[in-house]
Parts: structure tokens; sequence; C-alpha cells
């Protein structure tokens, strides 16, 4: 019995999708879900009649309830964090923040195999200019400071109105034993010209969500750019000796 | 009749192709003036494997095609299927018996596996682009990621969101890089509510990935009868390197390399090969086989290596018109959603990866006008010996090879076809990138070659166990493929310890160091 009216029966369960997939839907929605619908959906439930009436009634009947379930209540299209947002340094009062954590087993291991060990900050708009910014680390070995410009980019930089990194090499003796380092980017006390320092987010796990604080000229506040996960773009990076990135942190 | 022992009079396709290949390689290595690329003999090997491979896959396509041709036809030898016809789908399809199910079941346990445990930040997509990778030196610590519902994923899903939103009427139509591959978007969107976006596109590629690997196993079947070729093929797709690498990212492929698939699937089940089919049979098969060609260019650009593949094998066995059809319906389903895309929906289907196949054309032509010496440097700078190893390391390749001899005819031919149709669009578009990615859509013909040659080593090796006894030959045959696999699978599985050389080499290719 079942077999002689299955195929009517999973005709009409793919008429019924059509209809809950586009009915009381925004016009664009429901043309874009319509088409989809029966260019995909009715197809597969047509293919699948290749394999038994019992199988094609499966797959509308799975089809019919995925429909349905788009409809439903439930987990809305969240945006994630913004991995590239910038703000605009002008003053030389103005300092961004970002705290290491150095005590973890990742960090100590890649050191001690390390060649090399340098600083990336990403910075946009400072190409053609030679001294633009001051980067300063601090660790309980002491402090290293170092005017930033464009001989020091690094990577791909397409346009200077693009963000990039800016290298610096640092000793590989300020990491020494040390648990964490501080690391702050102003602007140069020579020349105060604009400049945009970049922002991503922050996916690591165990990373202090506080580690990324922007002082902006009155007090230290959070970073700009989302509210949680989120940090300036300022990454330590150890290397082999054959100049390989062998851990990048932050 | 057996048509394995019949020997058919005239030239093969594909050797007449590999002799062309070795004579306009030859000739474009001593004929063009030194370079670099002849400087030492492991870029001279690179080159000549990357002219070779090149010119096989055009010239075997090219003689394929032009196959429709009755004259072009007649020069040839004729092929299998027109000696004696394909064997009967269910007289080699499953049996749904407990054996069947339980491998079924097997397949599903090992695709699962991979798919969870080369998830998340694990995910050799996203992984391959972090700085340790040394591949990219322009993405921070996390590589090209974006975060879906607390979950690191690769970054293209951000790309994807607003799309999802249009299905889910949570956002009204923007256009994106990805409104071509809507389709892919669609489905996940179908799981969007209950699972949120980066498990609706994880399920989606584990869907995609399974379709695969059972696939697979019923075409192995299918092409070749009464060996394990389809087992053993199917789980080099469950441990595939394409897949493992694909995992969880919120991409189209593993829904495409699916969709490819199920089309080489439906192509055979629906007997589009066959000239003996009744009239309504025929339409039946080529309004199926355009239907599921449609839905791969959907999903992604698979209707172009599924067309390639039906211009190629169909060449010299189906009437052209049974080409024109299913071709022009196919690209009339992926063109309506252009069509109604653009026109009730403002999508540009422009920017970014929606000009990529026009970019790639435009650098060829400019690379052909500037003469013989930029042509034969574009092969080394693009590497494609590279390209076809980022997608299938040396001991699939190896095995395939292997699999070429150890196959009959119409099972080789098959195969053939589908490497000349996959391997054609990837090698095109190396110019503007080499991905191996789009090479992966070989994986059913270089997995069930690769899979034969697995099994007739496995039958050497159980004749030569000296037991009256039939299982304990049987045993000695599964404990070789067994090993086999388990070694293949060790090495796409590499990345767990750390190591992402095969990922690295899946997502921008092998430069031209062996």
């Amino acid at each position: 019995m079942i077999p002689r009216h299955i195929g009517r029966m999973s005709a009409g369960i793919a008429a019924l999708t059509l209809v809950v997939a586009i009915i009381g839907a925004p016009w664009e929605t429901a043309v874009a879900r319509g088409f989809f619908v029966v260019s995909i959906g009715f197809g597969l439930i047509a293919g699948s009649g290749l394999i038994g009436a019992r199988t094609q009634f499966a797959t509308a009947f799975v089809i019919f309830t995925l429909a349905v379930a788009q409809r439903l209540p439930g987990q809305p299209v969240s945006n994630p964090p913004s991995p590239n947002w910038t703000r605009t340094i002008t003053d030389t009062r103005q300092v961004a923040e970002h705290r290491f954590s150095l005590s973890e087993p990742a960090w100590k291991a890649a050191l001690s195999r390390s060649a090399s060990t340098s600083l990336l900050v990403c910075a946009e708009a400072i190409l053609d200019q030679l001294d633009a910014m001051t980067v300063k680390i601090t660790t309980t070995n002491g402090t290293f400071a170092r005017v930033v410009g464009a001989e020091d980019a690094y990577g791909a930089h397409p346009r200077p109105d693009r963000g990039g990194f800016y290298r610096i090499p640092i000793e590989r003796d300020l990491f020494d034993r040390v648990d964490g380092a501080t690391v702050t980017v102003s602007a140069s006390q020579t020349r105060t010209p604009p400049f945009r320092l970049c922002g991503t987010h922050s996916i690591r796990p165990g990373v202090d969500p506080n580690a990324s604080r922007f002082f902006d000229g009155t007090e230290w506040i959070a970073p700009p750019g989302p509210t949680s996960h989120t940090r300036w773009l300022i990454e330590l990076r150890l290397a082999d000796k054959d100049g390989r990135t062998i851990l990048a942190w932050y | 009749m057996n048509f394995q022992n019949r020997q058919p009079l005239g030239p093969r396709r594909d050797l007449a192709a590999g002799a062309c290949a070795f004579a306009i390689a030859g000739f474009a290595i001593n004929a063009v003036r030194p370079d670099d690329s002849v400087s030492t003999l492991a870029l001279l090997l690179d080159l000549a494997v990357s002219l070779w491979a090149t010119m096989w896959v055009s010239v075997y396509a090219m003689l394929s095609i032009g196959s429709v041709i009755p004259g072009v036809r007649r020069m040839f030898a004729p092929d299998p299927e027109l000696v004696e016809p394909d064997p009967p789908v269910g007289s080699s399809g499953f049996r749904a018996g407990k054996r069947d199910w339980g491998f079924a079941i097997l397949l599903a346990l090992i695709c699962i596996a991979e798919w969870g445990t080369h998830g998340g930040e694990r995910n050799g997509f996203l992984a391959s682009s972090r700085p340790e990778a040394g591949m990219e030196d322009w993405t921070a610590a996390d590589g090209y990621a974006t975060v879906l519902d607390g979950h690191p994923a690769q970054g293209d899903g951000l790309f994807l969101l607003n799309l999802v939103g249009l299905f889910t009427a949570e956002r009204p139509s923007i256009s994106g890089e990805f409104d071509r591959r809507a389709g892919h978007v669609w489905l996940a969107s179908l799981l969007q509510r209950p699972l949120g976006s980066y498990w609706a596109f994880a399920v989606v590629n584990l869907a995609g990935w399974y379709a695969s690997a059972i696939g697979v196993w019923w075409l192995g079947r299918h092409r070749w009868p009464q060996t394990w070729t389809g087992e053993i093929a199917s789980v080099m797709v469950a441990t595939g390197q394409g897949f493992i690498f694909m995992s969880t990212a919120p991409q189209a492929h593993p829904a495409a390399f699916g969709a490819f698939v199920t089309g080489l699937v439906l192509f055979d089940r629906l007997s589009l090969w066959s000239l003996i089919q009744a009239r309504r049979e025929r339409w039946v098969a080529i309004l199926g086989s355009a239907w599921m060609t449609g839905i791969a260019g959907l999903l992604y650009f698979g209707h172009i290596p599924l067309l390639l593949t039906t211009w190629i094998f169909g060449g010299p066995r189906m009437r052209v018109r049974s080409l024109v059809a299913v071709s022009a319906a196919a690209f009339a389903i992926v063109t309506a959603w252009q069509v109604i895309g653009e026109t009730l929906l403002g999508l540009r289907f422009s920017g970014g990866n929606n000009d990529l196949a026009g970019g790639a054309i435009r650098i060829w032509l400019r690379i052909i006008s500037e003469g013989g010496w930029a042509l034969r440097w574009q092969f080394h700078a693009g590497s494609i010996r590279g390209l076809l190893v980022g997608a299938f390391y040396y001991p699939w390749w190896i095995l395939a090879i292997i699999g070429i001899f150890a196959s009959p005819r119409r099972s080789r031919d098959w195969a053939l076809a589908i490497l000349a149709g996959t391997l054609l669009p990837a090698i095109a578009f190396s110019p503007q990138f080499r991905l191996p990615r789009a090479a992966y859509f070989a994986f059913p013909a270089v997995y069930l070659l690769a899979g034969a040659a697995v099994y007739m080593i496995s039958q050497m090796i159980a004749t030569r166990v000296t037991s009256r006894d039939n299982h304990w030959r049987t045993a000695a045959g599964l404990v070789a493929c067994a090993a086999v696999i388990a070694c293949l699978a060790g090495l796409t599985n590499l990345d767990l310890t750390g190591d992402q050389t095969f990922n690295v080499w899946f997502h921008e290719a092998q430069e031209n160091g062996w």
C-alpha cells in the first residue's frame, strides 16, 4: 500500500516545502529560497527516487523538516568580531598598550628553540614616514624602545593606506626567565603625523580579554572595535636559525 | 564475447596523446632559448613533467571531444562500450546486506573522526595560513581567521554571512564575493537555526565528505566489479587530503566534491553513456545529468569539470545532440540563478572570487601573445607538477599510474576522462592561482586507480600465501590493503603532529622543488 502512494506523498511534501519556504518571507528571501528549493531540493527528491520510493519519501521529509527548521526561532546570524579595525593616533599623549603573558609552556618551549625574537606592529599610513611611531617593550629584565618607520616595513604592503606589519628585532635576553611583557605604541615625539594602529579579534583561549588597552589622553579605556575578543595587532614572533617563524604570540 | 581480451584496431587516444605530449614538451624545452627553468636537472624535470602533464591533458581532451566528428572517431580504436555495453547497474550495486551496512557505518565513523579531529583551530585551511606554516607573511598569529559563534573558522566564512542572513530572512540582499556559490550557502542556511553558522557549514561539509566516500564506493563496485577497488578508494576519500584540509572550514568545496561524485554516479545509474536506450530513457538521462551538473555549478564551479568529463568520455560514445543538450541545460540552471540574482535580488556576481576565471583567461592570452619563451616560463613559474603533487602526494600518483595498467580498459578510459576533465580547469586557472583544491576534483579517478593498484598488490601477496584455506589468503590480502591504507592515512593526518607541510602544499601548491 505504501509504495503505491508514496510517490504522490513525496510530491506533496515537496510542494509543501516550497510553500513553507516562501510564504510570509520577505520577497527577496522568498525568491532566493524558492529558487534553491526548486533547483536543489526538488532535484534531490527526484534523484533519490532512483534508489527507491521509500528513500525518496525520506529525502522529501528531511528537506521539508529543514525548511520548517529554517523558519523557526533559533540561533541568529551574528556578525563575528571584526578581524580588521583601526584607531587613529593623532596625539603624542595617546598610548596603545598590549600585555603579553609569557608564562605558558608553549611560549617557553618555543623560546628555548628560537634563534631570534622580534616584535610585529601593524599600522597604516606611515610607509612614507621615517619616524612615525615609538614602540617600547618592558619586561622584568629591562626596557627596549625604538622609533619605527617605513624602513621597518615587513611582509605585504600593497598600498600606503593599507595596514601592514612593521618588524622590530629584539634581543632575546629581554625575555629570559620572564613571565610577561608590556608593549606600548605611541606617536613619535619628533613628529606627530596621524597614523592608524590596527586591531583584530582575539581567538586564542587563555589570553586575558583585557590584555589590550588604550590611553586616549585622559584615561585608560578598552581599545575600539568589538567590545570583546579584541586586541591590538601587536605580536611577538620567534624564529629559528633559518628565519622561519616557529611561534606567533599575542 | 570477452571485451578485455579483444584487441581493438587503431591507435588509442591516451597513448596518442602521450606521444604528442612528449613531442610538444621536448620541442618546448629544446627549441626555446635556455633560461633558469632548465638550469638544473631538478628544474628541468619539473618543467618537463609540467609541460607533459599539461599537453597530455589538453591533447587527450581534444582527441576525445573531437571524436564527436565521425572522421576523428574512426581514427582511433573503438571504445569497449561500443563493442559491449556497460554491465547493468544492478549487477554490481549494493546488496544492502549486513556487510555493506557495516562498511557504510565504518566509512561514516572514519569521516566523522577525521572531521572532528581537524576542526576549529586545527582546520588545515586555517592552520596553513598561520605565520608558523611559512606560507603567508601578512596574516596575524591566528591566521586568516574569523570567529563564528565563538569557534575559530577559516576567514572566508565572514563573507558568507550576508547570504546566510538572506536565506534566514534576517538580512536584505547584499552582493558579495560568493554570489555564484549561493547553493552551498542555502544548504548551510537550512541548518543555521538549530546549529548556528559554524556547525551549519561544518555539517554540510561532513555530508559532502560522506556522500563522496559512498559515491566512490559505488563507482568502484560498478566499474571495477568483483574487486575491493571501491572499498579501498572510499577509505582513501574518508582519509583524503582535500576533505581533511577543508574539514569544518566554511567553504563550498566538500559539498561540490560530493556533487561531482554524485553526478558521476547518476551518469552511470541513468546509463548516460549508453547508445542503446529508448527515447524516453535517453531524455531522462540527459535531463537528470544536466540537473546534477547545474547543481554542481550552483555550489561551486563543479559544472565545469563535470561537463568536461562528460564531453571527454562521451565524445567517442554519445550523440552530439545529447552532449549539447546536457551542457545547455546545465548552463541554463547556473545562468538562471545569475539572472534571478541580478534582476530581482540586486546581486552583482562580480568582484573578488566571481571574476577569477575570466582573469585567468586574460593572463593566458597575455602570456601567449608574449611568445614561446613566456609560455614556457609560465610552466616553470607556475609549476603544474607542484600543483598536482599538492593535490595528491607522490604515493597516490604512483599507485594511480600502476592502477592504470591494473585496470580493464573500460574502467581506465573512464578514469582517464575524469583525470583530463578535472585537471584541465585547474591547469587553466593556474596563472591566476595554483589551487590544488581545484585539481582535487580528480579524486574519484586518482583514488579508484590507486585502489585498483592496491587491490592488485594485495592479490599478489595473497597468492603467495601457501595455505589451502582461502580464508587465510583473503586475510593476507586484507592485511596488505589495510597496511597500505594506514600508511597513506598517516600521511594525510601528519598535521595532527603539528607538521603542516601537506596542508601548506594543498593550500598553495608546491614550488619547483621536488
